[in-house]
């Protein structure tokens, strides 16, 4: 009996063994038709959906464009710490590309985002970013990497930088004016716990003109650190029922930044009292906004 | 004990026997690295410009490098080109304008709602005021066309160059830099 059960045992070791092994070469076939499709460009943009691939037109060449990625490095990090991180640019374009690597802060002033030269302010990180090669040449139908090292100072006046290929090329045109495309990447620093936003009244748009509702709230974000609060609005009925909900798209905000949360609600209500709920989400801290709105 | 003996060799076996269980090995670290670089590779932005439906024509239109030739245009008199307005401010100056489409398109960046967008002139342009958008561009330093693009869409931005009747007359060109970042 110990014998049977051994010889079951091996014999579904061999069996095992076997299937490892015929999976291991699906695998490596999967792995092959995987890297192939890595390596074509994407076929759809973020954000579309599969009912729009099946409606769209043929699929249209990519365009002859630009690309950097990744677009956005979101870093956890300590004071006095560094950071090397890659960055690419592609080149589809029938031009060859100049670049200059500059990096530049992202301050808030006045709730908005804005880029400030590295070394203007006290604390800059931009100052600290050393890119290796600091320039590159980008044929046509090739790419390029850039490593960036930023070593965070000891009291950061920002959390975010800006990685720029700054377009040195020079456009051919015949007396008149040329555009050169630059990209650059974002990159977030979040160095401590210290999260915290705050909201506002709710608004209402298009309630009263029988169109669909847009509910909305200002938030700032009052911590030291960047957060991606994400969320839903909820409707209910005056006697508490739900009559729908709607997803808030997640937005990225920068410590002191201010941005509007936005649902629309796909439908039209009836007429009637409501209460809109705003529920926004971000590192396992909750903040809900209600208020009664009536549509006429 | 003697069964366990037996098993061992079975899987160096396995390991040593043929090329095809080492590619198989490959083929798995394969998966395991596509599985990692994928999402960094996706996470990536794009950027075109294209001439507008009531604009100029753009050399490039559709590329990441485009140019446009205004011709020889005079504050008084003269051919525009067509997409192009001219209009004389008074007695100070006079301003050509056109707008131009700028597309932007983000790829596995879930997070970035839009993009900001800042322009500066590669030259000095300094007896002219040229602006894209409200922005008022300079060589100094990027300023600020839009703060929360939308990516997908082409947008249109108004150019415009404002001479004024004191500059002389002359050949004016430059380039504008146009940046996008994801915000």
């Amino acid at each position: 009996m110990k014998t049977n059960k051994t010889n079951f045992t091996k014999l579904n070791a061999r069996a095992g063994l076997g299937w490892i092994r015929q999976s291991s070469c699906l695998l490596l076939v999967w792995a092959l038709i995987a890297l192939a499709t890595a390596a074509a460009p994407p076929l759809f943009a973020a954000g579309q959906t599969g009912a729009a691939q099946l409606d769209a037109p043929p699929e249209e060449a990519p365009a002859p464009s630009l690309t950097i990625s990744p677009g956005v490095i979101m870093v956890q990090a300590q004071p006095e710490q560094s950071t090397t991180q890659d960055i690419s640019i592609s080149n589809l374009t029938p031009v060859e590309f100049t670049f200059n690597l500059e990096a530049m802060d992202v301050a808030v002033r006045d709730g908005k985002r804005v880029f400030v030269p590295a070394g203007e302010m006290p604390g800059s990180i931009a100052r600290t970013a050393v890119f290796s090669p600091s320039s590159v040449v980008v044929p046509p139908g090739s790419s390029a990497t850039v490593q960036v090292t930023v070593t965070i100072p000891e009291n950061p006046a920002m959390r975010a930088i800006v990685a720029i290929f700054r377009s040195n090329t020079k456009v051919r045109s015949q007396s008149g004016f040329a555009m050169t495309a630059s990209l650059g990447a974002l990159m977030t620093f979040n160095l401590s716990k210290s999260l915290q936003i705050e909201g506002s009244a709710l608004q209402f748009d298009g309630a009263s003109q029988g169109s669909d509702l847009a509910v909305s709230e200002w938030v700032t974000n009052t911590g030291n650190e960047p957060v991606i609060p994400k969320g839903v609005v909820a409707i209910l009925s005056s006697t508490g029922k739900l009559v729908g909900k709607v997803a808030v798209e997640a937005m990225r905000l920068l410590p002191g930044e201010r941005l509007q949360f936005k649902a629309e609600y796909p439908s039209a209500l009836q007429s009637g009292k409501y209460r809109a709920l705003m529920t926004l989400e971000h590192d396992g801290t909750v903040l809900t906004t209600s208020s009664d709105f009536e549509i006429p | 004990m003697n069964n366990q003996n037996k098993m061992a060799p079975l899987v160096f076996q396995a390991s040593g026997k043929s090329m095809l269980s080492r590619l198989s090995l490959f083929g798995t670290v394969l998966i395991l690295a596509f599985l990692w670089a994928r999402p960094a590779n996706a996470a990536s932005l794009t950027l075109t410009f294209s001439s507008d439906a009531s604009g100029i024509l753009l050399g490039g239109s559709g590329t990441s490098s485009s140019a446009m030739a205004f011709g020889s245009v005079h504050a008084y008199g003269g051919v525009v080109p067509g997409g192009v307005t001219k209009s004389v401010n008074g007695t100070t100056s006079w301003t050509l304008s056109t707008p131009i489409d700028v597309r932007v398109t983000k790829t596995g960046l879930g997070f970035s709602a839009n993009y900001t967008m800042t322009a500066q002139l590669q030259t000095s342009g300094l007896a002219y005021t040229w602006k894209l958008g409200a922005a008022t561009l300079t060589n100094a330093f990027p300023a600020t066309v839009t703060a929360a693009g939308a990516y997908g869409s082409k947008a249109p931005y108004t150019f415009s160059l404002t001479i004024p009747f004191s500059a002389s007359a002359g050949a004016v060109s430059n380039t504008l830099d146009i940046i996008v970042v994801a915000n």
